[in-house]
């Protein structure tokens, strides 16, 4: 048996563990070893002191000092239970709480929906600009769109006396025959006929100034006329949204503009058959022939008057 | 009225019943509180709290484990929650405070004609160790009884003990020497 075994032996005697066979090979063990029997008499003191601790009492009864506390403490429990059911609420609102993140995420569908809605208009928008400016591009292209820009701006001298107008030609350049007899009936046109534009539309705004020009007194006029300032021709002006700008601005004083115009060309048409009858009488007969045939083959006016506003830009420039 | 009896009417709602069960574990529960915390107010309120514990909780007590065993739980618990909490608000100011609790305890067992060797001795003891002795000696606990109030193994149980008492046997002949202290 070894000394941890011997010393195990003596504890559990201590605490009356030990059977009785164990117990009497324990004291055999002890006298044989004085060691062991010194310590076994340690450790048995220890427990007799251990054993006789003194039973301590609280100096005054805990109970009573608790008592009214249990009976609160009894009273409490309701008190806690309402106490839990009041907090429910609170979980209620917490339940609430979370309502408004649904209604953030419809807030947040309904945003996306107005974004793609939005987005699509502006498409269906773009794509509308760019067939409506295809469209005023090709009316533009259109022959016939020409001279309806033009006729309200051609506008004639109340007095023109001077050879039939040549044939309208595309080319931009300069008309040198006739017209230098006529700067005194330049003189009663409004610098707002100079704007005239020819079917061709060679001219700029740079033939407006001129006019100014011209205003200077008849009778220095030499019958010089220079070739007209070689225009070069517009490019194409943007489809949309200038075009459509443009006769915007003409149909708002159109009426008016063209009441006056067509006045004024009534006049001068009547004025320029008398001075034809008059001054050019019958020598000039084969080119009256020649513009009746014009006349024929146009039976428009208007191209009279182009040709002839167009004979008056060539004067307006000679100066 | 038997342990048992009183045990069934508190639970059924007797607050005598109750009351009187209370009483009747009053003592042992201090006894206990005092031998494992050390000084006399510490060992007070620990018996407040584990008799207030008892009266809240008696309903959940089954007759599987014997009353003291699971009263001296609840004093084991509760002193070891004080040992924690005394631990980390440790001060100058409360040693200080605790000395003088202590020589009145001291002079009580001196009162009662018991040497304080044995009682600074167990002191000196682990916690663990400490319980163990408590059980043992105040409460009369037999090893399985300890086993199942500290919830430990039986064989660690009488560990404990065997260590315990080395340990204190060791101190006391120190201090017969003289060495003590």
């Amino acid at each position: 048996m070894t000394n941890v075994e011997i010393w195990e032996w003596m504890q559990r005697d201590l605490d009356g563990d030990l059977a009785p066979e164990e117990q009497a090979a324990l004291l055999a063990l002890l006298e044989k070893d004085s060691d062991l029997q010194l310590k076994y008499n340690r450790l048995k003191s220890v427990s007799l002191q251990l054993e006789q601790l003194p039973p301590v009492v609280p100096s005054f009864s805990i109970v009573d000092s608790i008592l009214p506390k249990l009976e609160s403490a009894a009273a409490t429990p309701a008190a806690k239970a309402d106490l839990n059911e009041v907090v429910l609420p609170t979980l209620e609102v917490k339940r609430t709480s979370s309502q408004p993140s649904e209604s953030k995420k419809w807030k947040n569908k309904t945003v996306w929906f107005a974004r793609i809605g939005s987005t699509a208009v502006a498409a269906c928008l773009l794509i509308g600009v760019l067939l409506v400016g295809n469209e005023a591009r090709k009316q533009e292209d259109d022959p016939a769109t020409h001279g309806s820009t033009i006729t309200p701006t051609a506008v004639e001298p109340p007095a023109f006396i001077g050879p039939p107008a040549p044939q309208p030609s595309t080319n931009p350049t300069p008309i040198t025959e006739v017209g230098e007899e006529k700067p005194a009936t330049e003189k009663t046109q409004p610098p707002k006929q100079q704007k005239v534009e020819t079917p061709s539309k060679t001219v700029n705004k740079t033939p407006v100034t001129p006019p100014r020009q011209v205003q200077n007194p008849p009778a220095q006029s030499v019958p010089v006329v220079l070739p007209m300032k070689p225009v070069p021709r517009e490019p194409k002006p943007p489809a949309f949204p200038f075009g459509l700008e443009e006769k915007s601005d003409d149909d708002n004083n159109s009426k008016s503009e063209k009441d006056k115009d067509k006045e004024m060309r009534k006049e001068s048409k009547v004025e320029d058959k008398e001075s034809k009858k008059e001054d050019k009488g019958k020598s000039e007969k084969n080119k009256d022939k020649d513009d009746e045939d014009d006349d024929d083959h146009d039976d428009d006016d208007d191209d009279d008057e182009k040709k002839e506003s167009k004979r008056q830009y060539g004067r307006t420039i000679a100066v | 009225m038997q342990e048992a009896e009183l045990i069934r009417k508190a639970q059924s709602g007797d607050h005598e019943a109750l009351v009187q069960l209370l009483r009747s574990i009053e003592n042992s529960v201090y006894r206990s509180a005092y031998y494992i915390l050390g000084n006399e107010q510490d060992a007070l309120d620990a018996s407040q709290e584990v008799l207030i514990r008892i009266y809240r909780k008696l309903d959940t007590y089954q007759e599987k484990a014997k009353f003291t065993t699971w009263v001296q739980r609840i004093v084991s618990n509760v002193c070891m929650d004080k040992f924690r909490t005394k631990k980390e608000t440790v001060s100058i100011d409360e040693h200080e405070l605790i000395i003088p609790d202590r020589n009145n305890v001291e002079d009580e067992i001196l009162l009662t004609g018991l040497s304080n060797d044995i009682q600074e001795a167990i002191g000196r003891l682990p916690k663990q160790y400490r319980l163990v002795v408590v059980l043992r000696y105040l409460e009369d606990f037999s090893y399985q009884e300890i086993a199942e109030t500290l919830d430990l193994p039986l064989n660690t149980v009488k560990s404990y003990l065997f260590r315990a008492r080395q340990q204190l046997q060791e101190l006391l002949y120190d201090y017969q020497k003289g060495g003590i202290g």
